[in-house]
């Protein structure tokens, strides 16, 4: 995807875009990311993004991640996603609805 | 007693109660029970004591590989490569890998087109047991943590969708033991009341007029000279795809091939493959490397165990049977899947996870489309017309796989057990299939003429002395590697024909 293409898709997502800002830099974003690569994030956020145009899920990620309990919330979202099968392909694998979701609040792509 | 086929008389008649053509593994433990029943055998085995390239290039014919939307591939050496024509025949090369076929598979499934075996895996339990004897292998229990001495660490009983199928290892197999192998090939060969012909090729089995007996077998010999056998019984033991070409190139009383009243005669040809794409098929497994060791299929000493899908869960997706196989670790990169891996586990509150390759398993479910036939203007050094195999996957076992790995994915999600690794698309699946050295189905075995060509004791249908052994007899083929089940099947054909002969 080009980057007028992602701009293109950004917009789509406006709600998300802002709330994206204060999510990735939460307290539960932080521990998520953790010392990993935040150009790989990008890449699968992007990936994530690419494939989606319903930005309901990420939205609820987001407001996910700056709430209290969010990795305890967010443990039980993406067991939830298996038991009914939302799954996405990123890269290969075979990952929860609220992973793709959380890659794509964390990634920097959408700021 | 070894013999050469070559240094006879030409124009020999040679006389035995039972002659078994083909001196692989099939063939020689049933000459080996029969002898020990009192009943005297000879044994027809192509090639001699090793392979030869000669002999080998008999086998030489056409292949292609294809399923629906999958790009067909052409692999002719396959026909070669995958089996050995001389005295043990493909058990000279085979890796000793050994699982019974899972009892669904023996079922009919409303889901699966021709589907079902006339013979349950109940009654095939004793068998079997005395297959793993003579390997000298555990016998398989229905529970597997008793077999393999640890519970399935990556579920462990925590889905009812996947579930733990051992496997083990026998030492008599010749890419591993050759002096075990090769005592499995002297326990026939020295046997007071069997006599093996090397360099004996068939090259037609002769029927009476009528058409419901088998006559004699004409034998030709590479030096020119050429022979026949006359016997009470006749076996046909030269593997998956020899078996239906000499019923097929038999056809001076049947015209379409002996045995082949339905057309069923080289359909619904079967093969094993594994399917993965370089360094992108794995599993990320949030459990210790120590716990994992019930999964390491290298242990050739102690029973492994590979994921299967459950009984359950095939007939919930109406799909087909399916296995994940676990290998080598994966070294930790700096790369999107450790960053996938990363935050599973992360969200998971678990420790890093521990990387495997892995690879899947499909069952080929039985396809008319799948065909072995002759090339009638195409004939080896015997004159013997050389075969072509269109090995075909129906649209519905392809189409299964993707749900049944969703399926996967999911429950290793649900369990917190980790994640799975596959990028290919529908299209890729062929071209991701390594084929195993299986051939199976194209003799298929049916309770009645019109859905098979030999029946529950593998006696072709509508001729009352000839017999088929081996895995081109199994109806459907599970994802179990043939040579237990064959093996078993010839413990019981052996135990059939001692109770007809006797009478």
């Amino acid at each position: 995807m080009d980057r007028r293409h992602l701009l293109q898709l950004i917009l789509a997502l406006g709600t998300t875009i802002v709330l994206s800002d204060t999510a990735a830099s939460s307290a539960c974003a932080k521990s998520l990311l953790g010392d990993l690569d935040a150009g790989l994030i990008e890449e699968l956020g992007r990936e994530y993004l690419a494939g989606r145009r319903d930005s309901a899920a990420l939205d609820a990620v987001v407001k996910l991640l700056n709430a209290d309990h969010a990795l305890i919330e967010l443990r039980k979202k993406v067991q939830a996603d298996f038991t009914a099968g939302r799954l996405v392909n990123l890269s290969g694998w075979f990952v929860s609805e609220t992973e793709g979701c959380v890659f794509a609040a964390l990634s920097r792509c959408d700021v | 007693m070894l013999l050469d086929a070559e240094e006879l008389t030409d124009g020999s008649m040679l006389e035995v109660k039972v002659v078994i053509a083909g001196g692989g593994m099939a063939g020689l433990l049933l000459a080996r029970q029969l002898g020990d029943a009192g009943i005297d055998v000879m044994v027809l085995e192509s090639g001699g004591q090793a392979q030869d390239a000669r002999v080998q290039s008999l086998y030489a014919g056409k292949m292609t590989l294809g399923g629906p939307g999958n790009p067909e591939r052409t692999l002719d050496d396959y026909l070669i490569s995958s089996r050995v024509r001389c005295l043990g025949g493909s058990g000279n090369v085979w890796g000793g890998k050994c699982a019974p076929l899972d009892p669904l598979d023996f079922q009919r499934r409303d889901w699966v087109a021709h589907s079902g075996w006339p013979v349950t895996r109940a009654a095939m339990q004793p068998f079997y047991d005395r297959a793993c004897d003579l390997l000298e292998i555990p016998r398989f229990t229905a529970d597997a943590k008793s077999m393999v001495g640890a519970e399935e660490p990556v579920f462990a009983g925590r889905s009812t969708r996947f579930t733990a199928r051992p496997r083990c290892y026998t030492r008599a197999s010749g890419a591993i033991d050759g002096g075990s192998y090769h005592a499995y090939k002297q326990a026939a060969a020295q046997h007071e009341r069997v006599r093996i012909y090397l360099k004996a090729n068939l090259t037609r089995i002769r029927l009476s007029e009528d058409g419901q007996r088998v006559t004699s077998l004409e034998v030709r010999c590479l030096n020119g000279r050429t022979h026949r056998v006359r016997a009470d019984t006749y076996v046909m033991a030269m593997g998956g795809i020899e078996n239906a070409r000499l019923l097929l190139a038999s056809n001076d009383v049947h015209r379409n091939g002996i045995g082949n009243h339905s057309d069923w005669l080289g359909r619904a040809f079967q093969g094993h493959a594994t399917i993965e794409r370089d360094a992108q098929t794995s599993l990320m497994l949030m459990r210790s490397a120590t716990s994992l060791a019930p999964l390491d299929p290298t242990s050739r000493s102690k029973p492994h165990i590979v994921l299967g899908v459950s009984d359950a869960a095939q007939r919930e997706i109406k799909g087909v049977n399916f296995t994940v196989t676990v290998t080598g670790r994966v070294e930790p990169t700096r790369d999107a899947n450790a960053t996938v891996q990363s935050l599973a586990t992360r969200l998971a509150g678990q420790a890093a996870g521990e990387r495997r390759e892995a690879y899947f398993m499909l069952e080929h479910t039985p396809n008319r489309d799948s065909r072995l036939s002759l090339m009638p203007g195409d004939l080896d050094e015997l004159r013997m017309p050389r075969v072509r195999l269109d090995m075909r996957f129906d649209a519905a076992a392809l189409k299964s796989f993707a749900p049944t790995l969703a399926a996967f994915a999911s429950e290793l999600g649900r369990s917190e057990a980790g994640r799975v690794q596959w990028p290919g698309e529908p299209a890729d699946l062929i071209s991701a299939m390594s084929l195993s050295r299986h051939h199976m189905g194209a003799t298929r075995m049916a309770g009645n003429a019109k859905d098979g060509v030999v029946d529950e004791h593998c006696l072709v249908h509508g001729v009352r002395n000839l017999y088929v052994a081996g895995s081109s007899v199994f109806p459907t083929s599970g994802i179990a590697n043939p040579t237990l089940t064959l093996l078993a099947l010839a413990f019981r054909l052996s135990d059939h024909l001692r109770s007809r002969l006797r009478a």
